[in-house]
């Protein structure tokens, strides 16, 4: 008997054990491909991507699944996050030296991080250039090469309520003025002028990004937040802060926006309570899921200020997504292969998933998105939105601080001050 | 059990309890300084570099613990969290000994009412947020509809700088007060009849009965409550908070733990962050330290 219980306690710790190393052996370890002299047998390319919903994981099926068959021995493994959780899984994979072999980008001051710490490849040697508009790789570029292939720019101009707009004979303002008469019109016929949140903060950001490019340029923004020449307290940040003020005095914006977020934004602009919103391009994807059957959406340039800098009235904001190729990649070239064979299937892309095109000579069927596309050839530039820009260091005080401007906390100098110092402590 | 145990026995059952106790053992507090130690040394370590997740930590020395008390972001987050701490004392612990003394006799009902009353703090705090998050909805929520029935203008609950901390605060007593009650309960049954009974002798009043012989006897069990309280104000909340208003209109919300999770993570500070969050620990321990120490000075005896 006392055999027979040393025995039971002995058991009970093997088991015990092979349970805790069992846990420890799952986690997904990078797969290594075979060395040998001759070409590599099997190759496995690790694909990092946003998940999406509709009809972009099928897509991203029948493409791989196309490619692996036309290129025998390779194999993409490709994964879908969502979004909020991506950022974090990546630059955790990165600490821990098991970053992706491809992964999604989205332009700005991640890339520039990513590309000035060594973790993604510049791509000037590995993929074939011509193969997409330059502007967009530029979009992707650091200290003269570039670091990304464009998956779709996200184009952001305003949109407006088409049936809404004819039902009260109306058009799209294209002055500021104008903008504030239609503010006006619709406050009296109790409709919201512009849906806008204020949890997320971004959507109040949108608006300044428009204001402060054209008082600002393409490149003060830049400049301010590295305190090269330019800082907060420039007259354009000034001038950019009153505009903003000035719609939320002219009651253009729901009143209650602090406590609503992105999704109510929208719901509010598709369900008639707002006429018009200024969002990213994917809400066109979004109205085709969820807005009712009768909704018209269409695409109208952000208002032109009376003493913006000659130009810029034409550019619209917006970042580009796109993909990288990781610096610890074991085989680049099967990877930069693989992008430029996505690149060339950017027509089949745009049409099928209602992107914007990356590549020259698409002809873009959905008349939405058609002219957005033409908004974007007709502009000098594409500046990308400023949380994606500015360094991740600023970020949350910015749009901190833009929301305190927006609900009149702040007045734009103050503004400025606040900027100024929180670049100082936060970037020295 | 004998009284004499012979010298080479003893030593053979020493020895051998031991070793299977300590093989045992052994493997939770592996997973306990893997999971728990480990993580929190690192995370003090830490807060004396500045790191950004992807080149390499650089030693700071005590650059982040300056900073942060200069950080008026940070002290606006100590003062957020002071509120909610005594928030939730001054409406949880009453609201739980409330009901608590309602409930705690085994009458028909009570036993569903306390289990109801129990349920919202087993649901996911994130459930909690996104439910409660549509009831402040400022239009189309459930009290919107009602101040819109009754004429009165509708409240922005989560979007007013004024008034989000509050409305956080009710949803946070709505999930917790259960559970404090459910303790209240079990220390109430575990106080003696005949305690109640004498008291009867001395007074009619009942309240005089609650303050008098109840609460006193209730010490520990609002010691617990109270602890669990003002830690869980710092640690827990942050998902709530999160989902419900991210840090609120203007940092009215922000806790000390989201203000960690923003520096952390969309800031990539990690140096800064751990400094915070080693400062933040410290804090909890000296204010769980005083309550404990003026709890245990009464000495109750009968």
């Amino acid at each position: 008997m006392f055999y027979e219980r040393n025995h039971l306690k002995f058991l009970c710790l093997i088991f015990l054990s092979t349970l805790l190393l069992s846990a420890c052996g799952s986690e997904q370890t990078e797969p290594v491909a075979e060395v040998s002299e001759e070409p590599p047998a099997e190759v496995t390319i690790e694909f990092w991507d946003y998940t999406n919903p509709g009809v972009y994981e099928p897509w991203w099926e029948e493409f791989i699944a196309s490619y692996e068959s036309s290129h025998p021995g390779v194999t993409i493994e490709r994964t879908g996050f969502a979004e909020k959780d991506y950022d974090n899984k990546l630059r955790t994979a990165m600490a821990a030296g098991s970053e992706p072999d491809i992964m999604f980008v989205i332009s700005g001051s991640a890339v520039v991080d990513f590309a000035s710490s060594g973790k993604i490849a510049p791509l000037d040697d590995l993929v074939d250039q011509s193969i997409w508009v330059s502007s967009l790789l530029g979009a992707f570029g650091y200290e003269g090469e570039f670091y990304a292939v464009p998956l779709g720019p996200m184009a952001s101009p305003m949109w407006y309520d088409e049936a809404l707009f004819e039902e009260h004979g109306v058009v799209p303002p294209e002055t500021w003025d104008d903008l504030l008469g239609l503010c006006k019109f619709f406050n009296e016929v109790d409709i919201t002028p512009l849906s806008l949140a204020g949890i997320e903060r971004w959507e109040v950001m949108m608006y300044y990004d428009y204001l402060q490019h054209q008082y600002g340029g393409y490149d003060l923004l830049d400049k301010a937040a590295r305190g090269e020449g330019a800082d907060f307290t420039d007259e354009a940040f000034v001038k950019a802060g009153n505009r903003l003020q000035e719609l939320f005095a002219n009651d253009c914006f729901p009143e209650q926006f602090m406590g609503l977020d992105q999704d109510q934004m929208t719901a509010a602009f598709f369900n008639g309570e707002a006429a018009m919103e200024l969002i990213g391009p994917w809400v066109v994807g979004m109205a085709k899921d969820m807005a009712p059957e009768d909704f018209k959406i269409r695409a109208f340039r952000f208002p032109a200020l009376p003493d913006a800098i000659a130009g810029t009235e034409k550019d619209l904001e917006g970042g580009v997504n796109g993909f990288a190729i990781s610096a610890s990649c074991e085989h680049p070239d099967i990877a930069a292969d693989f992008l430029n064979a996505f690149g060339k299937a950017n027509e089949d892309f745009v049409n099928e998933i209602g992107y914007l095109p990356t590549i020259p000579g698409v002809t873009v069927e959905d008349p939405v998105m058609a002219e957005v596309a033409a908004f974007m050839s007709e502009a000098n530039v594409m500046f990308t939105w400023a949380d994606r820009r500015l360094p991740s260091a600023i970020v949350d005080d910015y749009l901190n601080s833009l929301v305190s401007l927006a609900a009149g906390e702040m007045t734009p100098e103050e503004f400025g001050l606040t900027m100024t110092d929180v670049v100082e402590e936060k970037l020295e | 059990m004998r009284d004499a145990i012979l010298p080479n026995e003893k030593i053979r059952r020493v020895s051998k309890v031991n070793v299977s106790a300590i093989l045992f053992l052994s493997i939770p507090l592996l997973l306990y300084f893997v999971f728990y130690l480990l993580p929190a040394l690192t995370s003090v370590v830490l807060s004396f570099t500045k790191w950004d997740g992807l080149t390499a930590p650089v030693f700071v020395g005590f650059q982040n613990f300056s900073k942060i008390f200069r950080d008026p972001r940070f002290l606006n987050s100590v003062l957020v969290n002071i509120k909610v701490v005594v928030i939730s004392l001054f409406t949880q612990l009453p609201l739980a000994l409330l009901l608590a003394y309602l409930l705690v006799k085994q009458l028909k009902g009570t036993a569903f009412f306390r289990a109801v009353l129990f349920i919202p703090q087993m649901l996911s705090l994130v459930a909690v947020g996104v439910l409660w998050s549509l009831i402040y909805h400022p239009t189309n929520g459930p009290l919107a509809k009602i101040f819109e029935e009754m004429g009165m203008e509708s409240i922005n609950w989560l979007g007013s700088t004024s008034i989000s901390l509050l409305s956080l605060m009710v949803t946070t007593t709505w999930v917790y007060f259960g559970f404090h009650m459910v303790l209240q309960i079990a220390g109430m049954s575990s106080i003696p009849q005949e305690l109640y009974d004498s008291a009867k002798l001395d007074t009619d009043n009942s309240l005089e009965v609650f303050f008098r012989v109840t609460l006193p006897l209730l010490r520990e069990t609002l010691l617990i409550s109270t602890v669990m309280i003002i830690s869980g104000s710092f640690s827990h909340l942050i998902g709530l908070f999160w989902v419900m208003t991210r840090g609120g209109p203007m940092q009215s919300t922000e806790l000390i733990s989201i203000y960690i999770y923003k520096s952390a993570f969309s800031a990539h500070q990690f140096g800064y962050s751990s400094a915070m969050t080693v400062i933040m620990v410290a804090f909890i321990a000296a204010i769980v330290g005083v309550v404990v120490w003026q709890f245990s000075k009464v000495r109750i005896e009968f």
